[in-house]
């Protein structure tokens, strides 16, 4: 007898397994593709070794995204429970407003279609709208697969910020470029940070959400004219 | 002069929390004249000189005098600038903006710039100077109308490197925001805190003590490799670097010399104003000085 996987383990296994399918780089959004600014670190010598690449992913996750995506991303959590298109709306709005540049931009806006297409396919109507919608940004639709999957905000915020960081280490292994075992340790440094930085983004009011990485901006843009490229950010 | 003479009363005042309230009330209109400044209102020692025309009536140029001397702990200081439909105003300041070290309280600067449809804002401070110590927080808020036009700049430099004082102790926030039509279009909000890696670290400040940000609200995407020719051209003294946003050209400095960010600003809105406000650029006589 055929038995669906919600039948076969408990409803809080189910989401620990929605969870990891989200996070997966499987995940057909293509996020692959998107340095995020460090090739154009690489390029400039900024990030060349094992301990720079540390440095730079660390840093970007506890300045940039700690203070930016996931304090956005736990109100959109909260936004989509509740089915307030209006705060979802306006999220959705605040954090497309805050990408430093086109690169950083065109990456959300891809990453976040594509995850509407596909939550879309899954037959998660809410997601329709966002196919096309000018601020359609990943956090946005991470959000609500969160939400329908049954993964609570701080499993949500959490994984959201591993599957950034694997994605950046799977790129400086490309860029710098580092051994297979060199990348895991980062990634097992950049574990350990995640927690305290969930716990931290949950402390910021709205009027603190938001950060000033100067030399990201500057990578970024600097990679839109970058002669040889690899990544499309 | 307050930064010599008034500078122990002040201390007192900001040690008692007490600094200074000051606000400036500016709205501008479009007339049969051009755009004329329609009301002006203030309170403390904010306040704006009579208005020039150096290119005919249509561009109201003003010259906006922060509290002579500087801004210290408690003071709260407010700017209000409000652009009728069809008006059109160039705003500068004849002097840096400094902020003191805090005894413990914060210093607050708020400019609140409205402007109405079809109406086009220039907002071309001179830089803020963040002193060791200081806690800052200057928060710059456009909102427009329709299809309003802005263009400005932000430029701060941290510490003061000609008197050998770094930027060590200080904390302090910087907004520069560009709302439509009640949603964010623009934002950046910095942060500097004196003891943290962001001042340091490649993708932060990389060591560096003067960043700043011009924004220019325009989808015309032709402008961007123009722009970028000017950055090119600015290789001497810092990073200069531009981007296209969906709504937003936003160039970038990075480097340790005000004046440097200043030129390379000036260069890109001689480059931008014809195209975007369809006129020539025409420098507030102020800057010549």
């Amino acid at each position: 007898m055929a038995m669906s996987i919600d039948a076969i383990v408990a409803p809080a296994d189910v989401s620990l397994l929605r969870l990891m399918q989200l996070v997966s780089p499987a995940l057909p959004v293509g996020a692959y593709a998107y340095s995020q600014g460090l090739e154009h670190a690489v390029c400039a010598g900024w990030v060349r070794d094992e301990a720079t690449a540390a440095e730079w992913i660390g840093g970007l996750l506890d300045h940039a995204l700690c203070r930016l995506d996931v304090p956005v991303l736990s109100r959109l959590h909260a936004a989509w429970m509740a089915e307030d298109c209006e705060q979802v709306e306006y999220w959705a709005a605040f954090l497309h407003a805050s990408r430093e540049s086109a690169e950083l931009q065109a990456e959300d806006r891809h990453l976040g279609g594509a995850l509407a297409r596909l939550l879309t396919d899954l037959e998660f109507s809410e997601a329709r709208p966002w196919i096309d919608h000018p601020c359609r940004g990943f956090a946005v639709l991470f959000a609500l697969a969160g939400v329908r999957w049954g993964i609570a905000v701080k499993e949500t915020l959490a994984g959201y910020l591993w599957t950034w960081a694997e994605n950046q280490v799977a790129a400086a292994i490309k860029l710098v470029p580092l051994g297979q075992t060199a990348g895991q340790r980062i990634l097992s440094r950049m574990i350990k940070r995640i927690p305290s930085a969930v716990e931290r983004a949950s402390g910021f009011g709205d009027e603190d959400i938001g950060f000033f990485t100067p030399g990201l901006g500057i990578a970024s843009a600097a990679h839109e004219t970058q002669y040889s490229r690899l990544f499309r950010s | 002069m307050r930064h010599t003479a008034g500078l122990a009363v002040d201390k007192e005042a900001s040690l008692a929390g007490k600094g200074w309230r000051a606000e400036l009330d500016l709205a501008f209109g479009k007339t049969k004249e051009g755009t004329t400044l329609l009301r002006r209102s203030h309170c403390g020692p904010l306040r704006v000189q009579r208005p020039f025309y150096p290119e005919g009536g249509d561009v109201c140029h003003v010259y906006l005098l922060h509290p002579p001397g500087g801004v210290v702990a408690g003071d709260e200081l407010d700017v209000g600038v409000t652009l009728d439909k069809g008006a059109h105003a160039l705003i500068t300041t004849p002097a840096a903006n400094k902020f003191y070290r805090s005894n413990g309280a914060w210093a607050r600067l708020r400019q609140s710039l409205q402007v109405a449809r079809g109406a086009s804002l220039e907002w071309f401070p001179q830089e803020a100077i963040l002193f060791d110590g200081a806690r800052a927080d200057v928060r710059t808020r456009v909102e427009l109308a329709g299809d309003a036009s802005f263009m400005g700049w932000e430029i701060t430099c941290l510490g003061r490197p000609a008197a050998h004082e770094k930027y060590l102790h200080g904390e302090s926030r910087q907004c520069f925001e560009i709302w439509r039509d009640g949603r964010p279009l623009w934002l950046e909000r910095a942060s500097f805190a004196g003891d943290g890696t962001a001042l340091s670290a490649a993708w932060g400040m990389a060591g560096h003590t003067v960043t700043g940000t011009f924004a220019c609200v325009t989808r015309c995407h032709e402008v961007l490799p123009k722009v970028r020719a000017v950055a090119e051209s600015c290789r001497d003294g810092g990073v200069f670097n531009a981007t296209q946003l969906e709504d937003v050209l936003v160039c970038r400095y990075l480097g340790d010399h005000a004046e440097d960010a200043r030129r390379y600003f000036i260069l890109v809105w001689e480059t931008l104003r014809p195209l975007v406000m369809q006129r020539p650029a025409c420098a507030p006589r102020i800057w010549a000085t």
